[in-house]
């Protein structure tokens, strides 16, 4: 049932009898619990919009029995009955399916009622769906200040503050996501329709997630149930062009209110071939997924119990032409302007391909208690499988064969004195990763363990917070040198620390500022790398004395909001010491392939300055213009040199235009965007194999609305729309062929 | 007595999860040997002179713990007389192991997917002599002519191409390329 509730929470001061009162409250999303701004209130003849925070306020009511009808954008009104007899605040849960399409994305610290200092921004589960993402790098499109590292079309991992792979941490509610994160071509592996909403974390605002996620956090939530007993079936359907192919998901929500007990499957299979430039077919970039989950919720008055169980399988084939034997190969492809193999589209996946699988359980128990606030523990079990594959052996002998077992516990203990919140918690992680076959990164054991305090002050106008953790490893290797196996153990520990907050200068500005440490050990291909990297014309050299680095960062918002305008800008800077990276070494080493190029890790001191700036402005009640920019400059400062692999600046805009109801569409939008991204300019001369990509310039639109009263929901949209032919610096492809040409996509929900 | 109650299932959780940590571990001891794999470290090129069979000739690259490590152990020079002609044969081992594997077998089980190629500089030529069964050149085996004395290099590539093969050296991986150096006295 699709119902209204409202709780009534707070009665405050005021004495009874008064014949006049003031009634306000906050309109949240049922589903996750993210205010509702611009919902309209209605008390009589009275009408109130809420603000930004879902807030709102009705002055001078007289007391006694009102009608309260709250609307939102997609929602039908809905009234409820109230007894004013004194000032009075309520909270106004309005159900899921009420379609918020509004807002991409929340800005501020929109999803969490606590007194919180991270700097958030979150993409809300009806975005997920309208999105129909099969990958993180969907969900976050379009979120500000994100970009991504990409190996063709389908592997993209997130980069945030410049940053990316170890520097990022993918939390899954509040265990780490532990995959072969250390390679670029390596993508995390979650299906964003698992999830409820997903957070974006920017800078080290938070030291709750571990302390080696400089650059930032993405954290997946699982979606709250509704409060009521209900069953609810949601079907997802998508299809594209380009690559051609398909996808279907199913979403299975059972809830019993009296029970406290609540059920969601969700299964998720997605399949396409070959994605396509605008010149040529992209031979071998096939991919398949399926993936589901499990999640069992039960509430039994102050605790709640809940489980989860996933499976990720995918399969990704690599672009033909891009697995090269040697540097005369290399050369060969870089001065072909098509790719040496293009053969026509077929959804066949050859070797070269990825065969991924990652399976997950999760087990966490919450508890609100009186002497120690909300208990959170939980346990969490991880195996994640990697498969490579070269078309030397096909698919019967990987070239790369991993497979990474972790086991984690967290416990997290929250507690408010007034308005003092106080967080500490502990967490212990027993990792172990064993290979098959051909050596890359040897065997090894790792045990870690973090204990983190926060303290968090929260008043009306400011927010100020406190943080310190420790982090210790032990990690020891197996590995074969000649015919001795050899066992090396490395030790790490160390401090991160960070005061953050806010303060809300008046009612439309808001400033946002946060200083931290945090410290990194080298990962293991950090420090074992020995020899020809998979398909790539280098040879990659780690270094076992490499020393942690650490990290000197300071993140800070401004979001102004007034009238027409909203602006969100963020500038960061981070300071590195024993800043570890992958150099262009100069050397050539000779080999039965010829001569290879050398990489290695090395450790230097490093700078990232970056600005994230988003501009909206309302043009007229219907349309709204858009405009981003992502600015970024990074340092080598002890050698006075550029970084190589370093996102180039770019900028975006967007037109965009609202409507409650035209041609029997509902509650829909549609928007144009541009795009620019410049040409990397900020790199060595002659240290990579070719000069960086031009700057392009790309066109996108999408449709989305409901369906008449139906529940049926769609979106149509238009990737690349000039059919531009481009390569992206972030793209290992780009030494090998052209970026994905004009793509065609309709995505369909229906919720039964 | 509530209390009593948390404390316990925490205390269980907590048992549980230490079980599980402490379990397994012995896989991670016992790490595959390296270079279990295919791997070419060797190439052999034994050239007869057409004239006088008896008069044969080893040239050999050979980079034993593949690439990367240590740099190649042997980097022969090719010396050729001047104005003869040779019959070519090439061989690739891997010499990692004990016992020497020959991968040349392997190329010539699938020869249609392999093509060895030959850049010579000092006025030699190349013909390969051998191909495969749908009558592409394959170069295991070729025929060198020398003409005056003169240096220069004399580069041996085998070329992986499945799919792709079209008898030209212009498609496919490198898995091999090595330049000898040429001396024709």
């Amino acid at each position: 049932m699709r119902k209204l509730f409202a709780l009534l929470v707070l009665c405050c001061g005021g004495m009874l009898a008064h014949s006049q009162v003031n009634l306000s409250g906050i309109v949240r999303d049922s589903a996750t619990q993210a205010p509702l701004s611009l919902s309209l209130i209605q008390v009589g003849n009275l009408t109130v919009l809420s603000d930004e925070h879902g807030q709102f306020t009705l002055s001078n009511l007289t007391a006694g029995t009102h009608t309260l009808a709250v609307s939102h954008v997609g929602c039908k009104v809905k009234k409820v009955s109230l007894k004013l007899l004194q000032d009075t605040f309520v909270t106004v849960h309005l159900p899921h399916h009420a379609h918020t399409f509004g807002e991409v994305v929340a800005y501020g610290h929109l999803d969490d009622s606590e007194p919180d200092a991270r700097l958030i921004q979150t993409v809300s589960t009806r975005r997920l769906e309208q999105l129909a993402a099969v990958s993180l790098s969907d969900a976050l499109q379009h979120t500000n200040g994100v970009s991504f590292l990409k190996t063709g079309t389908t592997i993209a991992k997130p980069i945030i503050n410049g940053m990316h792979s170890n520097r990022i941490s993918v939390i899954n509610d509040d265990s780490k996501q532990e995959g072969q994160q250390w390679g670029s071509e390596h993508a995390p592996e979650i299906d964003p329709l698992s999830a409820g909403s997903i957070e974006l974390i920017k800078g080290a605002s938070t030291l709750r997630y571990g302390g080696d996620a400089m650059g930032g956090v993405i954290r997946v939530l699982p979606a709250l149930f509704n409060d009521s007993s209900y069953t609810k079936i949601s079907l997802l359907a998508k299809g594209e062009t380009n690559p051609n192919g398909g996808q279907i998901g199913l979403k299975v929500e059972n809830h019993s209110k009296k029970l406290g007990l609540g059920h969601r499957l969700v299964v998720n299979a997605k399949r396409n071939g070959d994605a396509a430039t605008s010149n040529y077919v992209l031979s071998n970039t096939g991919f398949a997924q399926l993936s589901g989950s499990y999640y069992t919720q039960y509430i039994n008055g102050k605790s709640q119990l809940s489980l989860t169980a996933s499976a990720f399988i995918q399969e990704i084939g690599i672009l033909a032409a891009s697995h090269i034997g040697n540097v005369t190969d290399l050369n060969r492809a870089l001065t072909s302007d098509t790719p040496l193999i293009s053969h026509p589209f077929t959804y066949t996946i050859n070797p070269p391909s990825q065969r991924i699988q990652h399976y997950a359980s999760k087990l966490k128990w919450k508890h609100k208690s009186r002497k120690y606030g909300d208990i959170i523990l939980s346990y969490t079990f991880q195996n994640n499988l990697r498969q490579e594959f070269d078309n030397h052996r096909g698919t019967s002998d990987a070239a790369l064969d991993l497979n990474l077992a972790t086991h984690q516990i967290n416990l997290l203990l929250d507690k408010h004195i007034e308005s003092i919140r106080i967080q500490y918690g502990l967490m212990a992680e027993q990792q172990q990763n064993t290979f098959q076959g051909r050596y890359f990164i040897p065997n090894y054991e790792r045990y870690k363990a973090g204990a983190f305090a926060i303290a968090t002050l929260e008043k009306e106008k400011y927010l100020i917070e406190g943080g310190l953790r420790y982090d210790l490893q032990n990690t020891n290797t197996y590995r074969f040198v000649g015919n001795d196996l050899v066992n090396e153990t490395f030790n790490f520990d160390g401090l991160s620390a960070n005061v953050s907050g806010w303060r809300r200068v008046n009612h439309d500005l808001k400033i946002h500022l946060s200083a931290a440490t945090r410290f990194r050990s080298p990962d293991i291909n950090e420090l074992f790398s020995d020899g020809l990297h998979h398909g790539s014309a280098a040879l990659e050299f780690g270094d076992l004395s490499l020393k942690q680095e650490r990290s000197y960062s300071l993140n800070a918002a401004l979001n102004y909001n007034h009238n027409r305008w909203r602006v969100a800008v963020e500038p960061y800077f981070h300071y590195f010491q024993n800043y570890i990276y992958l150099k262009p070494s100069g050397e050539k080493q000779l080999s039965i392939r010829g001569a290879f190029p050398v990489f290695r890790y090395v450790q230097t001191d490093a700078t990232y300055t970056g600005l994230d700036v988003d501009l909206r402005y309302r043009l007229a009640s219907n349309w709204t213009a858009e405009a981003q920019a992502a600015l970024l400059y990074v340092e080598d400062v002890r050698n006075n040199q550029f970084i190589f692999g370093i996102p180039a600046q770019r900028f975006s805009g967007r037109l965009k235009y609202t409507f409650a109801e035209k041609l029997g569409l509902q509650n829909g939008y549609w928007w144009i965007g541009p795009s620019y991204t410049a040409r990397q300019t900020r790199v060595e001369a002659n240290e990579d194999f070719t000069a960086t990509p031009e700057a392009y310039f790309l066109l996108d639109t999408e449709l989305s609305a409901q369906y008449r009263e139906t529940p049926l929901h769609f979106s149509f949209g238009v990737r690349n729309i000039l059919n531009t032919a481009y390569r992206d610096y972030m793209n290992r492809y780009r030494y090998f062929a052209d970026d994905l040409g004009i793509n065609f996509y309709i995505t369909i929900n229906y919720t039964f | 007595m509530k209390h009593l109650k948390t404390n316990i299932s925490i205390f269980a959780f907590v048992l549980v999860a230490v079980f599980t940590f402490t379990a397994c571990s012995d896989e991670v001891k016992d790490p595959p040997k390296p270079n279990e794999g295919e791997l070419i470290t060797t190439v052999e090129l034994t050239f007869t002179n057409t004239a006088s069979p008896s008069e044969v000739s080893i040239f050999r690259f050979a980079d034993p713990d593949g690439e990367g490590g240590n740099t190649p152990s042997e980097t022969d020079t090719i010396a050729l007389a001047a104005n003869s002609t040779y019959a070519l044969t090439v061989r690739f081992l891997d010499e990692s192991k004990t016992d020497v594997e020959d991968i040349t077998t392997e190329v010539l089980e699938e020869a249609a997917e392999h093509r060895v190629c030959y850049t010579s500089t000092a006025g030699t030529t190349v013909v390969i002599t051998d191909q495969d069964a749908n009558g592409l050149d394959l170069g295991l085996a070729a025929t060198v002519a020398t003409s005056n004395v003169d240096n220069g290099t004399f580069q041996v590539s085998l070329k992986h191409q499945p799919d792709v093969k079209d008898g030209s050296c212009n498609v496919g991986e490198t898995d091999v390329e090595v330049a000898f150096v040429l001396e024709v006295e």
